[in-house]
């Protein structure tokens, strides 16, 4: 699990992790940990989420589009504008909602380890 | 010729007149007649005065002008037609038509002559005549005067006339200037009074003296006759007409058509010298007749003597009228009882009449010196008649000069202005019959013109100025019969007649027997049965006594003394004898003092003719002389006793001849009286004849009209083909259309049948029914009757009409049948159509008010024709406000936008469906409005009439696409979400410490559980879920109500909260059934909530308390165990992250006591919104 890591070099400085579902923040949090970020910040809804983007630099985000039927956009739209490259996990199938940019990349739900990885490797690959 | 003319009328006037057959001669005449020709024509015609008439009427359709009845006076007017009304006469003062009553009594009327005359005297120069078709002679004397007066004188041609009498006699006159067809005489009259340059005889003015010596000269060299004598006047007047009807343009052209040829110059020397005299014409020689001739014949003259004057070609008869005055004068003077005999004679019927008539104008009385005039002219009416005296005077009589033998023993013949109309050959014969006429020293008296150039030794002149030559006494020269060149040259019909007999041509053969029948012949004579002379051949004179022609001769008058009794003894021989030949040797007669002796020879020819010859012996030797003087004695005896006898037979017969003369004196005098009663009856007669055939001339138009229009009613009977049946009064059948024979079975024979005796296809007697209804109301009925006869089917629309009349009496009833089956029909049919139209119209009407879309209908002009209930929301306005105003009113904005999908339907007459439009209404806070219209063609024969439209409301359709698709994006997300949780949960199953059954059991226990909390929040809309039933479904349902006791409100949990708060129950009872409470029997629990607030905003607070009951302890898990970590952290996780809430766990001496609290606002569902 940890024999890439060129996107963990280029992009796990610090990392924000917003998902709405306790179940799934629990499942994605393990696995964002064993796969290798250490400095990780967990919001389950939008208003914190918001919050630690306001106060943070962040490298990474890996969002929910949908928080408890907020869309997660403006969010999204102002990381990328940022140029912090975003992975948009979503259960839907079209990644339209938001603006287009290099630095986001959308993983359809459910996800595997592998589609997280393969998604982040993108983003490194889009950043550098 | 001299009556004063009265005022001139404004336009020209032409009488016309006509009698039998007028009506036919009218019509053709007044065909030609144009509006704008500017003449006024005045029609007379016989009439019936019993009867009215049509003639206005009947000539009014084929006349351009109006045509009037005269009814009172009329003043001459151009351009119309005045027509006399029966039983008046018309005269004219001063351009005035003025309608009399007759003064003559009917059968003696000439009212064409009566009116002729006095618009002749009225207008002169501007009038004129037309005579048509007639029997008899009314017009030929008045068409006289007109042309004397210079007025212009027309005469249908015989040819064209129906009946010629009136024309003919017209003609006669020599006078007219022109005989035509009835429809050309317009044209003349047209052309008359168009008037010539420079010479407009309306203006009367005379030609240049030159001009007029200059054509008088033509004529001279051409007719040799000088009229240079005449009035300067009357012969420029008479010039001026001639131009007028050669159409000459002015003098110099009337001198090319002189010099064109002989003819115009004979025709303009008859015109000038028309025969109209006039009392003591050139009043200087009547003053010499009067005071120089006259008193000579009528000196010396006894009681038993008798003055004879001869006025051959006497005319109206104003010549021998004033001799006979003259005489009268004279014979008083000198008391003279001789009696006058003045032998008037004419060829012309109608001067003879006029001059028996012996009525003249009232313009006569000019010319008569007064002494005469108040003598011996009455005025009688407007006209001045001869006194009785001196027409007894007067004997009239139809004679010709050329042809009749000439009166004898004459005085005085006065012959004025009828030798110019003779050639030289002619007048030469007629001179010397004259000299023959007259007594020895006897005078003749000629026209200014005249002369008697030739014949010195006949006459010699008396007074050479005046025309008038005493006879010189020699004999008269023998007139030959047959004078080969002795014709006339043919000037008018009068003379015409004499040439057709003089003219003859003479054969070689006929020369020859001629030659020796009077050369080389035995004199004889023809006689007839009665011993008359008919024939006396040459060489007679020496046996008998005849000067000219034979005739009315008998042969014992005319025969020498001696041949008288043996010329009676033969024909009383012959008569009695069958001999056809006698003989009479020998008959001793003396002519010239010498005796002759005569065989005499009498044959019988045809014809009951018996031919006497003289056979004259030649008494050359003197012995039979001798032997004659021998028997001297004898002879003488004989002779006396014959004298004797003769003396006898002699007295016999003067006695038997008095007697007789006395007999046939009264006998003539009777058939005298006879024939003047018979004469009046014959005009009387003929004037009736007139009238009735002018009545039944126009009955026959009258006829024809009738019968016209009787072909136009059968015609339209035939081509109506419409069933009709007259009924007389009686119900009986008067007649019927061919059409009838469909409902009643009647045939040609059936009418006067009563018509309830025919079979009938409807009900009769309610017809009949009708018909006497109608006989009583006179207002007519209509019904409708179905045909009762089986299979027929048919229906009519029964009419019953009263018949009328011409003069509104009813005379029964007219059946006029329609059938109306076919039109019931259709009616049916058309109700039905309508009915389903008005069922349609209904529907669409509904379709309209329901229809959830908007509707409407525009014209051309973009205007709303219609509108429905729909339409109107839409616009916003009300549908009568929206109704008959146009798109750029109603709907501003989008006016462009709908004329081009109007205009594309009206140019491709196809549907179509027009883009989506989208626009935030104003009036709705700017809410977005969506809208479809669909437009279509409302064709009309094949045209695109209107355009339809339907506006479709997309507004709502479009939110709930937009609903939809959110719904579905959400549906999405959770459903993946929830095989997430799945998945996580299932990732855990997996790396569950415990045994692998347990682990599925674990994952199957909160599969269910999660199972639920979506069963609950499905039933709610995934929009909350009561935590009640959640509490029931995790605790409740599982581990029942006697171990689980559950207290709280009801508190409605948002989605969110609903899957937290059921997980979060679900890891707590799975402890507990594993470590806690519920793990032992006795185990019980309980759970209480509630919503409290302490000042932070409202709290929903969740106390989870588990017994473990008597004796029971709490399992503590190990470490490691899959449960207690993951559970705890499922808690934590979902209530702590989720919800922003804490929980607290504490174990006491009963058991676990779990405390969460979250804030209310953030798990309650939300009342409003899509999300919870």
């Amino acid at each position: 699990m940890k024999t890439e890591t060129s996107w963990l070099q280029t992009l796990a400085g610090n990392v924000l992790y917003v998902e709405d579902e306790p179940l799934i923040a629990m499942e994605t949090e393990d696995l964002l940990r064993d796969l290798g970020i250490e400095r990780l910040a967990v919001a389950h809804n939008f208003a914190r989420a918001e919050q630690l983007i306001d106060s943070n630099e962040f490298t990474l985000a890996i969002m929910d589009m949908n928080l408890n039927g907020t869309l997660s956009t403006p969010l999204v739209d102002s990381l990328s504008a940022r140029g912090v490259p975003v992975l948009v996990t979503s259960g839907y199938n079209t990644g339209e909602n938001f603006a287009a940019s290099k630095f986001v990349i959308a993983v359809q739900k459910p996800f595997t380890e592998a589609a997280i990885v393969d998604g982040l490797e993108r983003l490194a690959a889009a950043t550098l | 010729m001299s009556a004063n003319p009265g005022k001139r009328a404004v336009c020209p006037v032409i009488g016309v007149g006509a009698s039998a057959g007028g009506l036919e001669a009218f019509q053709s005449f007044v065909s030609g007649i144009r509006l704008g020709d500017g003449i006024c024509y005045v029609l007379v015609q016989h009439l019936d005065p019993n009867h009215d008439s049509m003639l206005p009427e009947l000539l009014a359709k084929h006349c351009a002008v109006p045509v009037e009845p005269l009814t009172g006076d009329t003043a001459v007017r151009p351009d119309v037609v005045l027509v006399v009304a029966p039983n008046t006469a018309l005269r004219m003062v001063d351009g005035v038509v003025q309608p009399q009553p007759f003064e003559t009594p009917r059968g003696v009327r000439r009212p064409i002559d009566d009116f002729f005359r006095s618009m002749g005297e009225d207008q002169r120069e501007n009038c004129g005549c037309v005579v048509l078709s007639g029997t008899g002679t009314d017009g030929s004397f008045g068409l006289r005067l007109v042309k004397s007066s210079g007025g212009l004188a027309l005469v249908q041609s015989v040819s064209n006339a129906k009946y010629s009498g009136m024309p003919a006699a017209a003609l006669e006159t020599g006078m007219a200037d022109a005989d035509l067809a009835a429809s050309d005489l317009v044209q003349m009259v047209r052309s008359f009074f168009s008037g010539g340059e420079g010479y407009d005889p309306r203006r009367g003015t005379p030609p240049p003296p030159a001009f007029l010596t200059t054509v008088l000269g033509h004529v001279r060299r051409v007719t040799g006759h000088d009229l240079t004598r005449y009035k300067t006047a009357t012969l420029g007047r008479r010039l001026l007409r001639r131009m007028q009807i050669v159409d000459a343009r002015d003098g110099d052209a009337y001198l090319e058509l002189l010099r064109d040829g002989e003819k115009e110059a004979h025709e303009l020397f008859q015109d000038m010298l028309i025969n109209v005299t006039q009392f003591f014409r050139d009043p200087e020689l009547f003053d010499r007749l009067r005071t120089e001739v006259i008193p000579e014949i009528v000196k010396g003259k006894g009681p038993d003597d008798a003055i004879r004057i001869w006025c051959p070609g006497c005319s109206s008869g104003e010549e021998p009228y004033s001799i006979a005055m003259l005489l009268a004068e004279e014979s008083a003077r000198q008391d003279c009882r001789a009696k006058v005999r003045i032998f008037a004679t004419d060829i012309d019927p109608v001067m003879v009449a006029r001059v028996r008539a012996a009525e003249y104008p009232l313009s006569a009385a000019n010319d008569v010196p007064p002494d005469l005039f108040d003598r011996y002219l009455m005025a009688k009416g407007d006209r001045y008649e001869v006194d009785p005296e001196l027409r007894k005077m007067v004997n009239v009589s139809l004679h010709s000069v050329t042809r009749d033998p000439p009166f004898s023993r004459i005085d005085l013949i006065v012959c004025r202005n009828l030798l110019i109309y003779f050639t030289n050959k002619l007048q030469s014969r007629v001179i010397t019959l004259f000299h023959q006429s007259l007594r020895p020293d006897g005078h003749l008296f000629i026209g200014p013109s005249e002369n008697l150039s030739g014949h010195e030794a006949l006459f010699k002149t008396a007074h050479s100025e005046g025309r008038l030559f005493r006879r010189i006494n020699v004999r008269t020269p023998f007139i030959t019969e047959n004078d080969k060149d002795g014709g006339v040259r043919a000037i008018g019909l009068a003379a015409h007649r004499l040439s057709d007999d003089d003219e003859r041509d003479v054969t070689l053969d006929e020369q020859i027997e001629r030659s020796v029948r009077e050369r080389y012949s035995l004199p004889h004579v023809v006689l007839d049965a009665s011993g008359s002379v008919e024939q006396v051949s040459a060489r007679t004179a020496p046996f008998l006594e005849i000067a000219g022609k034979p005739g009315a001769m008998r042969i014992g008058d005319v025969a020498r003394g001696g041949l008288v009794e043996p010329i009676e003894t033969l024909m009383a021989q012959l008569a009695t004898s069958t001999a056809d030949r006698l003989r009479a040797p020998s008959v001793a007669f003396e002519f010239e003092d010498e005796p002759r002796t005569v065989d005499l020879y009498l044959e019988r020819l045809a014809e009951d003719r018996m031919l006497l010859v003289f056979s004259e012996r030649i008494t050359a030797s003197s012995g039979v002389k001798d032997i004659l003087i021998e028997d001297a004695g004898i002879v003488q005896t004989k002779r006396d006793e014959r004298l004797r006898s003769l003396q006898h037979k002699l007295d016999d017969a003067r006695t038997i001849a008095r007697s007789a003369v006395a007999k046939f004196e009264t006998s003539n005098e009777e058939l005298k009286s006879s024939n003047e009663e018979m004469m009046s009856m014959n005009e009387e007669l003929q004037s009736s004849n007139e009238e009735l055939t002018a009545i039944n001339d126009e009955l026959q138009e009258k006829m024809r009209d009738l019968s016209a229009a009787n072909s136009d009613i059968a015609n339209f009977l035939e081509g109506a083909r419409i069933p009709m049946i007259f009924l007389n009064a009686d119900l009986t059948i008067r007649s019927f259309t061919p059409e009838a024979r469909s409902i009643y079975s009647v045939d040609t024979g059936d009418e006067g049948r009563a018509l309830s005796d025919i079979s009938s296809s409807l009900d009769t007697e309610m017809l009949l029914d009708a018909a006497r209804r109608v006989a009583g109301t006179l207002a007519s009925e209509e019904f409708s009757m179905e045909s009762k006869r089986e299979g027929d089917g048919r229906s009519w629309l029964a009419r019953v009409l009263p018949y009328r009349t011409e003069t509104d009496q009813i005379r029964g009833s007219v059946l006029v049948f329609t059938d109306i089956t076919e039109v019931r029909r259709v009616s049916r049919e058309l109700d039905l159509a309508q009915d389903e139209l008005r069922q349609r119209l209904e529907e669409m009407e509904n379709l309209y008010a329901a229809a959830p879309v908007g509707m409407l209908v525009f014209d051309r002009n973009y205007r709303y024709l219609r509108t429905n209930a729909k339409l109107a929301s839409i616009i916003g306005q009300s549908q009568e406000w929206i109704t008959e105003r146009s798109v750029a009113e109603v709907s501003p904005d989008a006016t462009d936008f709908v004329k081009e999908q109007v205009d594309r339907v009206f140019r491709t007459a196809e549907a179509h469906v027009a883009p989506v439009i989208e626009y935030n209404d104003d009036n709705m806070n700017g809410a977005l409005r969506v809208f479809q219209g669909h437009y279509y063609p409302v064709m009309h024969d094949g045209n695109v009439l209107e355009v339809g439209a339907v506006i479709v409301d997309l507004t709502e359709q479009r939110e709930m696409q937009a609903e939809l698709h959110r719904v579905m994006m959400e549906l999405q997300h959770r459903v993946k979400n929830m095989l997430a949780n799945v998945l996580t949960l299932v990732r855990q199953a997996r790396r569950s410490p415990v045994g692998k059954e347990d682990a599925l059991e674990v994952l199957s226990a909160r599969l269910t559980s999660l199972t639920h909390t979506h069963d609950a929040l499905t039933q709610t809309d995934w929009r909350s879920a009561s935590l009640k039933s959640i509490v029931k479904s995790e605790l409740l349902d599982v581990y029942g109500a006697e171990r689980v006791t559950a207290r709280g409100p009801d508190v409605m949990l948002g989605s969110r909260a609903t899957l937290s708060i059921g997980m979060a129950l679900h890891e707590l009872a799975t402890n507990a059934v594993k470590h806690g409470a519920l793990s032992r029997e006795e185990g019980t629990l309980e759970v209480r909530w509630s919503v409290l607030d302490e000042g932070d905003g409202r709290m929903f607070n969740l106390v989870w308390s588990e017994n473990m009951g008597e004796g029971g302890s709490i399992k503590v898990a190990k470490d490691g165990e899959e449960g207690q970590g993951f559970g705890s952290r499922l808690i934590m996780t979902s209530i702590e992250s989720a919800l922003g809430g804490t929980v607290e766990r504490r174990f006491v001496s009963s058991g676990l006591v779990c405390s969460i609290s979250a804030p209310y606002e953030g798990i309650v569902a939300k009342r409003t919104g899509a999300d919870a």
